[in-house]
């Protein structure tokens, strides 16, 4: 019995013990600091738009796929997200920066007219710097050119 | 990091003409630009005490710089007739004839004395046709120091011939590729002891030097959105300057260092602002709805900016007044696509990128658009960013190879192009210091 009771004791010091080692693993890695920008994604639930070369227009293409995206906002009423703009790797970076933060803004503009609160969005650019297609022709540049919806929660 | 410090820190040498000869300034050297090259050897140092590598790195620190400038042809070392680090009882103690024979015209040699982790460096450059010294220097520095008294005594050779500050010994800074990140490096301006300023495991780029050469403001996003930061090169501390939710970008200090001229985007509109050092707005400059105004850059002496917009259509290069009023437009070299202007600190050109030949290439023109020359052809350029004494331009090239990028420089008008960084991930964003004091 005594035994038993000793064995649980021991069990809950090796349990605090195991969190304990987590938690230290886990500021250690903060410390050291994680990533301040996030992977490259593509689109799932909210599907993303594409622009042309050095455009921040919503096209009809656009407009509809922007339609759908805010009829699952509505019905999700909790998501908060970030409108990320894209750019492809041709251009100076400086000003694909900017351009980025046009596309983010349109699109987000854009779901404001559509009914979408102000509260639940916000933009990012990210220029060209998160290709989703590292590879350098047409075909990759087209889906680099992209605002992204990154859903918070 | 006591000894990197050290090394950072400005560098106290004494520097004196040591030869009172009355013939010193008197040649008939010619400097023919970036026509014919100028052929002069660099021989290793006589080493008169200690044991030195100095005698070596110095003549070789030297070469490079001379042949950067794009004037010199600097002789290959296995055609020198001449004992490799002979010494002579006299400065001029040694036969001119084993350089006119291999074609030099002008010579640099010199003597190190080592005592005790110090240097004492006399340095002198030779006309050999005349037969005679023509300017002589003595440097006193640490053993660490080096390459700063080779890259002081190559700006003594740069004034000597063409009577203008050299820019050697200078450093650029540039952003550079960590894996899917971007961090701040800086080099010195041929190339070597490049180092890693930032750690952000995030994007750190458009970087541009304070007016003491320390300092670098630039956009981060290591609090996950982009806003300007100041980051210290010598401790690497790093101060947080805006605090928007918009985006600020492309960051040049103003008079005395005391604002920031910058462009933001922040809702629909993109305007060219100027901040104090403390991130609030003095100003906004431009104010044209919907479209975007990017990579304002400064005069020199502060009166005109040079920007970036596509509020004619396509991103096209325009000046202003310091004040905004008085914009026209000064890029006109078929293209629908020209970015990233830098102001030459001589007042009299604008460098800009343009689309062109299915690629990204550099240009100049005269600051109202007149006399637009190409000066890159082959691969991407981007970037351009003049060095101080406006002789040069630092940039982003792919060399003609693939994607990456690598951070290179050329003459003013397009010659002498030199690659100074081999990275595989890739540096862009050139931002070239001031001229050591």
């Amino acid at each position: 019995m005594r035994l038993t009771r000793l064995l649980r004791v021991a069990g809950r010091v090796v349990l605090l013990a195991g969190i304990l080692m987590l938690v230290a693993a886990c500021s250690c890695r903060t410390k050291r600091g994680v990533a301040n920008i996030p992977m490259a994604e593509e689109g799932s639930i909210l599907k993303d738009v594409y622009f042309a070369f050095d455009s921040y227009d919503i096209d009809t293409t656009n407009r509809s796929i922007l339609q759908s995206n805010a009829m699952w906002l509505k019905e999700n009423t909790e998501s908060r997200f970030v409108v990320e703009g894209h750019c492809d790797e041709r251009g100076t970076p400086e000003y694909n920066m900017a351009l980025g933060q046009k596309r983010a803004q349109a699109v987000y503009d854009y779901l404001r007219g559509l009914g979408i609160g102000a509260s639940r969005m916000s933009t990012v650019s990210y220029g060209e710097e998160l290709p989703l297609d590292p590879r350098h022709n047409e075909v990759a540049w087209s889906k680099n050119r992209r605002a992204h919806f990154r859903i918070e929660r | 990091m006591i000894q990197t410090l050290r090394n950072m820190s400005v560098v106290v040498l004494s520097v004196f003409i040591f030869i009172s000869n009355t013939a010193i300034a008197q040649t008939d050297l010619v400097v023919r630009g970036s026509g014919r090259l100028y052929p002069i050897g660099v021989p290793q140092l006589c080493l008169q005490s200690g044991e030195t590598g100095a005698v070596r790195e110095i003549p070789e620190v030297l070469a490079r710089d001379l042949d950067i400038s794009g004037y010199f042809e600097v002789l290959n070392p296995n055609a020198y007739v001449e004992t490799p680090g002979k010494c002579a009882d006299s400065p001029d103690g040694y036969a001119y004839s084993d350089w006119s024979v291999i074609g030099a015209e002008g010579l640099v040699r010199g003597v190190v004395v080592e005592d005790d982790d110090e240097l004492k460096v006399q340095l002198f450059l030779h006309d050999v046709q005349k037969q005679k010294i023509v300017l002589g220097k003595e440097y006193d520095g640490h053993k660490t120091q080096a390459r700063e008294i080779a890259h002081r005594f190559a700006n003594e050779v740069m004034r000597f011939f063409t009577g203008e500050d050299g820019v050697f010994g200078s450093k650029i800074a540039f952003s550079t590729r960590i894996g899917r990140f971007k961090e701040l490096a800086v080099m010195d301006m041929d190339g070597t002891g490049e180092r890693q300023l930032t750690d952000e495991k995030g994007l750190a780029m458009s970087s541009s030097w304070g007016p003491a050469g320390q300092v670098l403001v630039y956009t981060s996003y290591r609090q996950r959105m982009p806003d300007l930061f100041m980051i210290n090169t010598l401790d690497r501390k790093v101060k947080r300057v805006t605090r928007g939710t918009g985006l600020e970008v492309g960051a040049q200090f103003g008079p005395d260092g005391k604002s920031l001229l910058a462009s933001q985007t922040f809702g629909k509109e993109s305007h060219l602002v100027l901040f104090d050092l403390e991130g609030r707005l003095k100003r906004r400059l431009t104010a044209v709805p919907g479209v975007i105004d990017v990579s304002p850059k400064w005069s020199p002496g502060f009166r005109k900016i040079a920007f970036c917009s596509n509020r004619s259509g396509g991103p096209q290069i325009f000046t202003m007044d310091a004040s905004g009023q008085n914009v026209k437009r000064i890029s006109f070299v078929k293209s629908n696509y020209c970015t990233s202007p830098a102001w030459s600190p001589l007042g009299d050109r604008i460098a800009f990128t343009c689309r062109a030949d299915g690629g990204f290439q550099i240009f100049s023109s005269n600051v109202d658009g007149s006399d637009a020359l190409q000066l890159t052809s082959v691969g991407n350029n981007e970037d351009p960013e003049w060095s101080p004494n406006g002789k040069y331009l630092a940039f982003s090239s792919t060399f003609g190879r693939g994607r990456t990028y690598n951070i290179g420089i050329m003459r003013y008008d397009g010659s002498n192009i030199k690659q100074l960084t081999n990275s595989r991930t890739g540096n862009m964003d050139p931002a070239w210091g001031p001229i050591p004091r």
